[in-house]
């Protein structure tokens, strides 16, 4: 039986007496998969550790053991070196769930370098794999707190970074998004219409962000921006429409313009006054009237064959 | 011997009394293990599941016969957030976020309600890694949650932090998903009570850790196929440092050779 497969079976040491070293060894192997069973049964490397963090003895003493450890780990991590997807994977989550000083740099000089995470991974690796690992790597800097504003640290270049990812068809709908977030990009944005040109998860996105961030007039506001945005787009009144609906909203075209049921309130959205995007509105209000005219014709039709 | 080879040992022998049609997967257990160094299935590393995942037997379970319910009106499940989010089409909060965070968000809808349905948040069906989930039908909300996830077999070192309680409906089974766990879907599980093929057991039994003396058997315990998210509803749980100090059961050695006390027992 190999040291490793024994020295897994039992944490009673780290959890009695935890060091430093103790700690990195145990990090380590995570990292290298030796872990990789426990690791799934509870999840994440997020859980693993939470969990023998709060089994700990003295549980102070264990933070600050294991964040010491953590902190030595990324500090001596290069991403350009070649690893595994699952190594680069997992340690973008320890920095997404701990944010150890040195993550943040680590991960924006590597991006700002043009390098995207799980390009250099060793072994076979699919697309979807690596454009998560990616997409990993811009999740886990949002958990950095920013200073807004030039002089804010990190600001700037976290910002560039996004601005970077919006030309990326898929990466645009988080960045735009986190830019929303950050006060950077606006809704009635021409990089909103090229975003949601890109990729229409974008509408989804926003959706989401606003409704689970807005009420009242602010986000009657946002959501009548954002549909506006979507007249412009071929398809995306639609995808609108359907996002709502996977929020339980009910979009309803009416002649004063588009409400928005959304629990017991009604949000009436306001158009901007663009006769193209007014004529749009009314096209798709139309046609949404003659089909479901249609539809009702049908059910009669059918009815009195039925009958007949 | 080492605990863990020794409770694999007891575990194999047992397997091959009472689920005998399994016996040609449990040699090809022993001989995969062989051929990677290892004396048990208990810890493995990437490479070792990988390998395993390759054979059908270990890559899929929920072959055992038919279950049938107890009478209860649900089954439960506690699980860590990430597995759900993993294991389903999950659609918000944003996958990628930390346990943690998207935790927080489940709970602050959740404040206010008795449960939340799982399609809020997810499309699909429920999986596992592999194809299938585990439930019983012990009512874990009725009772001290950390004590409950012992009668349901879990040790505290397999509770996540960010929990789920679940509930299925058993109205809601239409019958083939709903299975009798066997030796095969537990191969990778030091703890696991065996049932006897030749008992035609309506469930399987899972193995109580609660109490200081020798284990017993505790709740009914079943394994759901892919099930539709649209029946499952769930409560979030912060299963943290408070609620696992009060009772705790670990895998450390003392407990080890409780379970083997237990195997040697059957």
């Amino acid at each position: 039986m190999s040291d490793i497969q024994r020295a897994s079976s039992d944490l009673s040491e780290l959890k009695k007496a935890p060091t430093a070293l103790a700690w990195e060894l145990e990090i380590r192997r995570v990292l290298f998969g030796t872990r990789e069973q426990d690791v799934n049964r509870l999840g994440s490397v997020y859980e693993y550790c939470e969990v023998i963090l709060d089994g700990s003895t003295d549980h102070a003493e264990a933070l600050t053991m294991f964040h010491e450890a953590l902190r030595n780990i990324v500090y001596a991590w290069h991403p350009t070196r070649p690893e595994s997807g699952s190594f680069i994977a997992k340690m973008l989550e320890f920095i997404s769930a701990f944010t150890p000083p040195e993550g943040f740099s680590k991960i924006l000089e590597y991006i700002r370098d043009g390098h995207r995470f799980g390009e250099n991974a060793v072994g076979t690796i699919s697309i979807e794999s690596a454009k998560d690992i990616h997409m990993k790597s811009l999740v886990a800097l949002s958990y950095y707190p920013l200073s807004t504003g030039e002089e804010g640290y990190g600001f700037v270049p976290y910002t560039e970074a996004l601005r970077i990812h919006l030309q990326e068809d898929d990466y645009c709908a988080y960045a735009l998004r986190r830019l929303y977030e950050l006060g950077v990009v606006k809704l009635d944005d021409e990089e909103v219409t090229s975003a949601i040109e890109k990729d229409a998860n974008v509408v989804d996105d926003l959706i989401s962000t606003v409704l689970e961030s807005q009420t009242g007039a602010t986000l009657s506001g946002s959501l009548s921006t954002i549909y506006a945005q979507c007249l412009r787009v071929k398809d995306m009144p639609e995808r609108f429409e359907a996002a709502l609906s996977s929020h339980s909203a009910e979009f309803e075209h009416e002649d004063i313009g588009p409400l928005v049921h959304l629990g017991t309130e009604l949000l009436a959205l306001e158009l901007p006054d663009d006769d193209e995007l007014g004529a749009t509105y009314m096209a798709i209000r139309w046609a949404r009237s003659a089909s479901s005219g249609n539809s009702k014709l049908n059910d009669i039709i059918q009815e009195t064959a039925s009958i007949n | 011997m080492e605990p863990q080879s020794e409770i694999h040992r007891l575990r194999q022998a047992i397997s091959l009394a009472r689920q005998s049609r399994h016996t040609s997967s449990l040699r090809a257990l022993q001989s995969l293990l062989k051929q990677s160094g290892l004396n048990h299935p208990y810890a493995l590393d990437e490479d070792s599941i990988e390998q395993l995942m390759s054979v059908s037997a270990f890559a899929n379970g929920g072959e055992g016969s038919f279950a049938s319910g107890s009478g209860r009106e649900f089954i439960y499940r506690i699980s860590g957030i990430r597995k759900i989010v993993k294991f389903t089409d999950w659609y918000r909060p944003f996958r990628l976020r930390n346990d943690d965070d998207i935790w927080n968000e489940l709970k602050s809808d959740f404040d206010g309600h008795e449960w939340l349905s799982l399609d809020a948040y997810a499309r699909g069906a429920l999986s596992g890694p592999r194809g299938f989930t585990w439930w019983t039908d012990l009512d874990v909300l009725s009772t001290n949650i950390i004590c409950g996830a012992h009668s349901m077999g879990l040790p505290n070192d397999w509770v996540s932090k960010y929990s789920l309680i679940l509930r299925f409906p058993l109205a809601a089974i239409s019958g083939p998903e709903f299975r009798v766990p066997t030796v095969l879907d537990a191969f990778d599980s030091e703890i696991f009570h065996a049932t006897m093929d030749s008992d035609s057991p309506p469930s399987g039994l899972a193995i109580s850790l609660d109490g200081a003396g020798p284990l017993s058997t505790g709740v009914r315990e079943f394994i759901l196929l892919n099930v539709d998210v649209k029946h499952i509803e769930f409560q979030p749980i912060l299963i943290d440092q408070s609620i696992r100090d009060q009772h705790s059961v670990n895998l450390d050695a003392a407990f080890r050779a409780r379970l083997q006390g237990y195997y040697e027992g059957l």
